[in-house]
């Protein structure tokens, strides 16, 4: 496993909406810690490992099966790469008021339904 | 009238046995070739989530001064034609004496020639040298080359065909493969399945698609375990498996021993996502009743089911919501197994290495355990499936294969006579 890098917490921050957006194609201002992946990000499961792989190409660090289940909101993700990282980091996005309006539907797939406690994808074969 | 097909040979290469003999004993007394992936040649195996696979460790392709097809392909192609070999000469078809264009073949192919594709891309960028790729480089990487190379080697100058379904293309190439001898194209047709991709970076991507088992590489042996709630993920497998089919009339002809008769086959997309299944299992459930349709079986008849259970989370719940759905009552009566808790998923040999198991079960009136069934999932078990095996005398089976861009193929088989 490599090293991971030690941003400080604002920048970690930073870079987790900025990458996450980035994968989304929105601005990283629309995104909310609360934010589920799949409820209302309309990630399925292959668009979350889709996701967490980009996280881990600009953390450079890999995130192992049993962590994945962890990454369920985008606070998950800013959460579990300040442990990662070392950084302490509170959960507000950067570029963002602290009252958010409500978010615009960015539904582009039908979700999947989840299963209570599933902690792994969702595949086929 | 469409020609009855029936089945008169079969081989097979896997992780448990190469030969039917071996494969069948060791599967019924439950044997796992399930096993550590030591390393990809200098890649260590720290960097992958997942470190094991049903490997065939024994497999020896043949000398290439003594077998000029198998030289000339990749090694799923060359388990294809050992397992070939083999199922031919169980049929005791004399090919000396039968018309070459009325014998076909029927590849099914997941993966193809990835080892040396991955060989030769590596060896480009780091040698830069265009000039070196290998002169056989394409036509080994084709995925037709399995079905060729069989052709000639056997002189098969019927309908020559790859199918390739991912998971389930073995499926489809046998009941392609019947279709075309009850259209009368063809009076035998060799059925084969088979794929070995165990290499850095196709394992590398099942890994990045977080599909594999991650929890079991101190014990890689309960790693696949169907419908058991310790279920994470499939085991990546390799192998071969071949059928030869042939008219009823062809083999009565020939007084050939017959195995099991191919009744019914269907093949149905969900349309649905490209790596997952539909949740309530309906199109699974549709894929059956069309098969089952073909041969002009109820459900009721159904006696055992060799499920596709390939150990995922979901794939498993999905296809007990199917059967539960065709079945009703009786999913509580049919036996169920799954052969990848013995062998792992060996993608394009998967189905004809489940059709081979089912067929010796209807012969000999047992079917094999379903490995590390051992605390079942509340949401997929049935009372048919057993870590043990199970004797019965079987009429009519299904062999199921789920695959990726969301395919399902389903056949239906039938003791003889």
């Amino acid at each position: 496993m490599t090293t991971p890098r030690q941003p400080s917490s604002n920048g970690l921050n930073q870079q987790v909406y900025v990458t996450l957006a980035d994968y989304l194609r929105r601005d990283p201002a629309a995104l909310h810690p609360d934010d589920s992946l799949r409820d209302d990000l309309g990630l399925d499961s292959l668009q979350t490992i889709e996701l967490v792989y980009q996280v881990e190409s600009a953390f450079d660090l890999q995130i192992p099966d049993e962590d994945f289940g962890r990454l369920r909101t985008i606070g998950d993700v800013v959460t579990y790469l300040g442990e990662r990282t070392g950084s302490i980091h509170n959960h507000s996005s950067p570029a963002q008021p602290s009252i958010k309006a409500k978010k615009p539907s960015t539904r582009t797939t039908t979700p999947t339904p989840s299963r209570k406690g599933q902690s792994r994808p969702r595949t086929k074969t | 009238m469409a020609a009855r097909v029936v089945i008169t040979g079969m081989g097979i290469v896997s992780p448990i046995g190469i030969g039917v003999t071996p494969f069948w004993k060791a599967a019924l007394r439950g044997q796992s070739g399930i096993t550590a992936i030591e390393s990809f040649g200098d890649l260590p195996m720290d960097g992958y989530r997942s470190r094991i696979a049903g490997q065939i460790h024994q497999f020896q392709p043949p000398d290439p001064s003594d077998d000029k097809f198998s030289s000339r392909v990749d090694r799923y192609a060359q388990m294809a034609l050992m397992a070939t070999r083999e199922a031919i000469e169980d049929s005791g078809l004399c090919l000396e004496e039968e018309r070459a264009e009325r014998l076909g073949v029927m590849a099914g192919v997941g993966m193809g020639g990835m080892m040396m594709g991955e060989r030769e891309l590596t060896n480009l960028y780091e040698s830069q040298k265009p000039h070196r790729v290998h002169p056989n480089f394409i036509p080994t990487i084709t995925l037709n080359s399995a079905s060729g190379i069989i052709a000639l080697a056997v002189g098969a100058k019927g309908p020559n065909l790859t199918i390739s379904t991912a998971c389930s293309s073995s499926i489809h190439a046998i009941g392609q493969a019947m279709q075309c001898i009850r259209h009368g194209q063809a009076d035998m047709m060799v059925a084969v399945g088979a794929d070995a991709s165990i290499t850095p970076l196709v394992f590398a991507g099942f890994c990045s698609l977080r599909a594999l088992s991650t929890k079991y590489h101190a014990q890689p042996h309960l790693a696949s375990r169907p419908f058991d709630r310790g279920r994470d993920g499939f085991v990546m497998g390799e192998g071969a498996g071949t059928l030869i089919l042939e008219s009823l009339q062809h083999a009565t002809r020939r007084k050939a021993r017959v195995y099991a008769e191919l009744v019914g086959y269907a093949s149905t997309s969900e349309a649905y996502h490209m790596v997952i299944p539909k949740e309530d299992g309906l199109d699974i459930a549709r894929t059956m009743t069309l098969a089952l349709q073909d041969a002009k079986v109820e459900p009721r008849q159904v006696d055992y089911v060799n499920a596709h259970a390939t150990s995922t989370i979901v794939g498993d719940e999905v296809e007990v919501k199917g059967l539960r759905a065709v079945f009703g009552k009786r999913a509580n009566t049919i036996l169920v197994n799954a052969t990848k808790s013995l062998i792992g998923h060996t993608l394009g040999a998967a189905g004809a290495i489940a059709t081979i198991a089912t067929t010796l079960s209807l012969n000999n009136k047992v079917i094999h355990p379903t490995l590390n069934y051992t605390d079942p999932d509340p949401l997929c078990a049935l009372p048919g499936i057993s870590s043990k095996s199970q004797k019965k005398s079987l009429r009519i089976a299904l062999v199921n294969a789920f695959g990726f861009g969301s395919n399902n193929g389903v056949l239906v088989l039938k003791k003889f006579p």
